[in-house]
Order: structure tokens, then sequence, then C-alpha cells
């Protein structure tokens, strides 16, 4: 059991696809600018992710080693495909929102790692806790950038149109524009980096 | 993993799963599609009531061409009636060709065909940043109640004030307007 | 005879870190001083906020990470006084404060601290207060000097540091005493008036406080110049093209901004390309 929990809490700590992989930054950076953004790509990521998880593992040994990557390559677009037309259909706003970076989930490192570096190697089983462990990191990720970012630059949190949080300042719209996100992921990921130096100068 | 499959095998396994790939996305493509479709007739009202705003209800004029296998004849224009059913215009979807591609404009006149009551823009193709702004308010609001003589470019002496470096897209929705408004004349 | 046996630099001239930078804040005190009179209490408030939150900001980040608090050096004191000096006259306290602790914090520091930075605090605060409160942040009216008492005196001027181009006199002093180079500025301005003139543009709107201010006191920021002495001729004429380019589109005020934060972005390109190459190496 916990080895399954340990699975699990790697895809949100050392193996947290952002500060720990530093995979995917291209649709974190473009799609932030809200929680709810933030949510629906996680969303339409996770969903990939995992059904590609389990399909790779469970015919891991069935693909041939020599055209492994090209299979990968047609089972997560698949999935990717699947995830546009439903969302094209079914939440047009939000893939308006997302636009490029739905079909752009085929070429997430996130998800091709994860189907090269584990899938491939490991049975159904963990490879599902595998992407649902880095699926909730890059949600966590995706969120926390999406709130930052949605707090300051527009001085309130509200996905799906209930408003969460109100703050009274002004908003710096700065923080909704490209440069914002560059911005909040810098400060984010030294905060990390800081931690990280910090425990393994303790010796941790 | 297996090591030693033999080419036939390779391109067997790669066509067997390609063939799967094909089967789930025909499987997710017919629903997605209605509800595109549902979801495109919904826009469609929204713009109706939104191009000719003195209208409470529409009736739609079909033609004599059939455009799918269910039968269904063209819709060739909307009336929009007011609350005692009288006319108070027309209402017309056109697809102009554009700069880069059509663009579908959703336009209103009114019963007259002397003013054009309002734009909108349905679907286009047209370059991010520069025809792609003709999706924007600033310059669709330009087309409320202006007179159909009005109904020119500035350049040309009329109202609409071209959009900066797009002046192939925005003539292209002056066009589709006159355009539909002449062939109204004809077939109300 | 005693022979000194040392590293160079061989001559000493008593030049150092912390006089550069009390001379450019000595050097901008008299502009100050007019903004004050000019524009009134308000005026006084932005400065005193900027610069007080400048150095409360360095002092409080070098003490969180354990860093020899470098106040005394003047740095924090000119960034928050430079940036006070290209604020709107009516622009609230809060954004003064906002964009000295931006520009100490995020610039400054997060760079690497002083020397280390890329982009000029003040430049990277000011465009980052511009995208984010632009209504705040657009000055009410565009200086135009068309008489000798403008320049002493503009009453058009939009941001604090337009009141009197004059009272800029303090930089060219520091460029002949040699605190500051002489290279930038001059290759800056003679390729702004060159193609201004070449452009037929009118010159009134350009030889403005925010320009001047551009010319003499951002563009010659040591840290986010070239060090080579052709680089900064480079660099120089860079300055002046962008600056054209976007004031002859737009406003020179801002447009000076602009431009030389772009400048920065390839400043570190052409330090690289105009590096002296050893004898009888290929170079780079």
């Amino acid at each position: 059991m916990s080895k399954v929990l340990d699975e699990y809490i790697r895809g949100i700590t050392t193996d947290n696809p952002i500060f720990g992989l530093v995979l995917g930054l291209c649709p974190l950076l473009a799609v932030t600018t809200s929680v709810e953004n933030g949510i629906g790509m996680a969303a339409g990521a996770a969903f990939v992710l995992i059904c590609s998880n389990v399909i790779i593992s469970a015919l891991r040994k069935q693909i041939p080693a020599s055209v492994r990557l090209p299979i990968f390559i047609i089972i997560i677009a698949t999935f990717v495909t699947i995830v546009d037309m439903s969302m094209e259909a079914f939440t047009p706003d939000m893939y308006t929102q997302l636009g490029v970076f739905i079909p752009l989930i085929v070429v997430n490192c996130i998800i091709i790692g994860r189907a090269e570096a584990y899938a491939n190697k490991n049975n159904v089983f963990y490879s599902l806790i595998d992407a649902l462990g880095s699926a909730t990191g890059f949600l966590l990720v995706l969120v926390l950038m999406g709130a930052i970012r949605e707090i300051l630059g527009t001085g309130a949190i509200a996905p799906f149109g209930y408003t969460l949080i109100t703050v009274p300042i002004n908003p710096a719209t700065f923080m909704i524009m490209p440069p914002g996100a560059f911005l909040t992921i810098a400060i984010l990921m030294a905060i990390v980096n800081y931690r990280k130096a910090k425990k393994l100068a303790r010796g941790g | 993993m297996s090591k030693d499959d033999s080419v036939i095998l390779i391109i067997g396994k790669m066509v067997l799963i390609s063939v799967i790939a094909a089967a789930l996305l025909s499987v997710t493509y017919g629903p997605t599609q209605a509800q595109l479709k549902i979801n495109y007739d919904i826009a469609q009202k929204e713009a109706l009531l939104e191009i000719v705003p003195e209208a409470v209800d529409f009736e739609n004029v079909y033609g004599d061409k059939v455009i799918n296998e269910e039968g269904d004849l063209e819709t060739l224009y909307y009336r929009g009636v007011d609350a005692s059913g009288n006319t108070v215009g027309y209402a017309f979807f056109r697809d102009q060709v554009g700069s880069q591609g059509m663009i579908q404009v959703a336009g209103g006149v009114d019963a007259q065909f002397t003013r054009i009551t309002g734009i909108t823009i349905m679907k286009h193709s047209e370059t991010p940043g520069l025809g792609a702004l003709i999706v924007s308010p600033d310059f669709t609001s330009q087309f409320k109640d202006v007179e159909m003589n009005n109904l020119m470019l500035t350049s040309d002496g009329g109202k609409i004030n071209s959009i900066t470096g797009a002046t192939i897209s925005s003539q292209a929705v002056i066009d589709a307007l006159r355009g539909q408004v002449d062939d109204l004349k004809k077939q109300v | 005879m005693t022979l000194t046996i040392s590293a160079p630099p061989h001559k000493i001239k008593g030049v150092t870190v912390d006089k550069i930078m009390w001379g450019k804040v000595l050097a901008l005190v008299p502009v100050s001083l007019v903004a004050i009179y000019f524009f009134g209490l308000p005026a006084l408030g932005i400065l005193l906020a900027s610069v007080i939150t400048a150095v409360v900001t360095e002092a409080g980040i070098q003490k969180v990470f354990k860093q020899k608090i470098t106040i005394a050096d003047g740095h924090a004191v000119m960034i928050g006084l430079m940036l006070a000096l290209i604020l709107p006259y009516d622009a609230p306290i809060w954004i003064a404060v906002m964009g000295s602790f931006f520009a100490i914090a995020i610039v400054k520091h997060a760079y690497g601290g002083i020397g280390s930075y890329m982009f000029n605090p003040v430049l990277v605060s000011w465009v980052f207060l511009s995208l984010s409160w632009t209504t705040i942040m657009t000055t009410k009216s565009t200086p135009h000097i068309v008489a000798l008492t403008d320049l002493i005196l503009e009453n058009g001027a939009g941001i604090l540091v337009g009141v009197s181009p004059i009272a800029l006199i303090g930089g060219v002093v520091l460029i002949l005493m040699r605190y500051v180079e002489w290279r930038v500025p001059l290759s800056y301005f003679v390729t702004t008036l060159v193609l201004v003139f070449l452009l037929k543009d009118d010159l009134s709107y350009v030889i403005t406080g925010a320009y001047l201010f551009g010319v003499l006191f951002i563009a010659t920021d040591s840290a986010t110049t070239p060090i080579t002495k052709k680089g900064r001729i480079i660099y120089g004429i860079v300055c002046g093209v962008l600056t054209v380019m976007y004031g002859y589109y737009a406003s020179y005020v801002t447009g000076t901004f602009y431009a030389l934060m772009l400048a920065n972005c390839i400043a570190p390109y052409i330090e690289i390309k105009t590096l002296p190459k050893p004898f009888g190496g290929d170079g780079e």
C-alpha cells in the first residue's frame, strides 16, 4: 500500500512535471491567465495522460521497441483528438480560451515523458497511479499559477462563474499578460529551488 | 518488449493500432458534430436577435434547394417579426471570400431595405491581429443603423472605417452585406 | 624608490561606485526641486515614497538573505529617485511604492544585485507600471519645447522629470568629471539628431526632459551598457535608432523608455561581438 502512495506522491513532489522535471512549461505559461483555464488545461492533459499511460502500459509487451515512439504518438494523438473534439463541442467557451494549446497536448513532454520513462516499463496499475500523480502535480501548479495571476491581475478568483475571493486592490493587468506568466513561474521556481538547496545543505 | 519482431509483424501491429485509433475517433466524431450543430444553432439564434434588435421572433423562409439527406430545404433568410406579427426586418447569413478564407457574416436589414440594423461575424479565418479584428465590437458596431447608401468604406465615401492593414477583410464584410441585400430585394 | 607591484588598474582615479551613485543622485536634485516647486506637494510625496521604499526594500532583502547591507552606496536611493522622476505628477503614492519595490526586489535583487541585473530596474519597473495601470500611467499632457523658456520651465510636462530640461545639466557635469562614460550619451544624442533631421520630424517634441534624462542618466547605467569602447558607441547608436523609431510613430517620452529597455536586451550581444580579439586568435 505504501508503495502505491509513494508512487502517487512522487508525481506531486520530486517528479512534479513543472518544478521537478521542468516539462510542459509552454501550456503552463500560456493558459494560466485564470484558475478556470488552468483547471481546463489540466483536465484535458490529465485525461490524455491517464488514458495513454494505461494503454501503453497494457500494450508494452506487444509494442516493437524499434517503432515504439510512433506508436506512442498515435495513441497520444488519438486521445488528444478526442479531447479536442469533445471540448469544442461541450465546452466551447473554454475551447476558445485554450485555443491551440489543446491540440498541442500531443507534443506535451509530460505525456510522452511518462510513457517512455514509466508506462513502458511498469504494469498497468502502477502506470495508472503514476499518471494520476503526475496529473495531480500538473493540476496543482496550473491552479496555483492561475490563482496568483488571476488575483493580482483581476483582483478576484472567479472560476466557472463562482466568485471565490475578491481583494480590494487596483489590479495589475501586467500579471495576466505574458510577461506576468514568466515573472510568476520564475519566482515560484526560485522559491522551490531555494528550499531544495537548503534541504541539500542540511544534508537531507 | 520483444526485440525480434519481423518487419511484417511490426507493420501489422502499427496498422492495427492505427485502425483502432481511427475507430475511436469516428465514435467520438458523431456525437461531437451533433453537439457542434446545436451550439451553432444557439449561436445563430443569439446572433439573429442581436442583428435585428426590434424583432422578437424569426421565421425561416425556405428556398427550393435541398441541402442535406433528410430533405431539409435551404434557408434563404429569416423574417424578423415584432410582438404583433409585423415584419420589422430581415436577417441573413452570407459566406463571402475574405483575404484568407470564407467569412460568414450575419446581417440584419430593416423591412424597407434602407438601413443595416446590425451585423456579427459568425466564422472567419482571417489573419490574427489584422483581418481577425473584423469580429471586434469596434468594427462591427459601425454597421449598426447605417444607411444603405453609406454602406461603403470611408475611402470610397461611405461611413465604415476600414481596419488598418486589413482593407480586403473589411471590404469583404461590406460586399457580403451589399450582395445579400440586393439578393433579398429580389427574393422577398 | 619603491615600485608598487599590483594587478591592473594601475591608475587610481578615486572614482568609486559610491561616488558615481551619489554623484548621479546629486545631479538629479535640481530637477527634483523644480518638480516640487512646479507640481507642489504631490511631487514631493512621490519622490519621498519612492526613495524611502527603495531603501527599505533593499535593506529588508539584504537582511533576510543575510547579505551585507549596501544602502550606503546610494544605488537604491538613485533607483528610487530616478523612478519617481519618470512617474506622472498626478500618480498616487502607492504607484511610486509599488514601482520602487518592484524595481529593487525583482529587477535588481532577483537578478543578482548591483552589476548583475540585465535590465535597468527603473525602466522595467516603469514598463511594469505602464502595462498594469495604463490609465494612471498615461500622462495628461505632452511636453512641447517651443521657446527657450520651455527649456527652463516646461508647462506641458506630464512626468516629473519633464519640468525643466535645463536642470538636467548635472548629467553633463558628471560626464565632464569622467564619472560617467561619454561615448554612449554622445553617440545616442547624435544618432537621434541625425535621424530626426533626416525624417524631418519636429525637434521641439524630441528635446524633452524625458529624452535628455534617458540620454544622460538611464543609457549611461554601467551595468546595462557594453564594457568595450566600440560597443558603447554601437549601443548609443542602437538606442538612438530605437528611440526615433518609437518616437516618430508614437511619443518621444514613452518611446525613449521602451527603446532603452530594448537596447538593454542586446547590450550583452554587442559586448561579445566587440570584445578585442587576442593577437593571433580568431576571435569570439
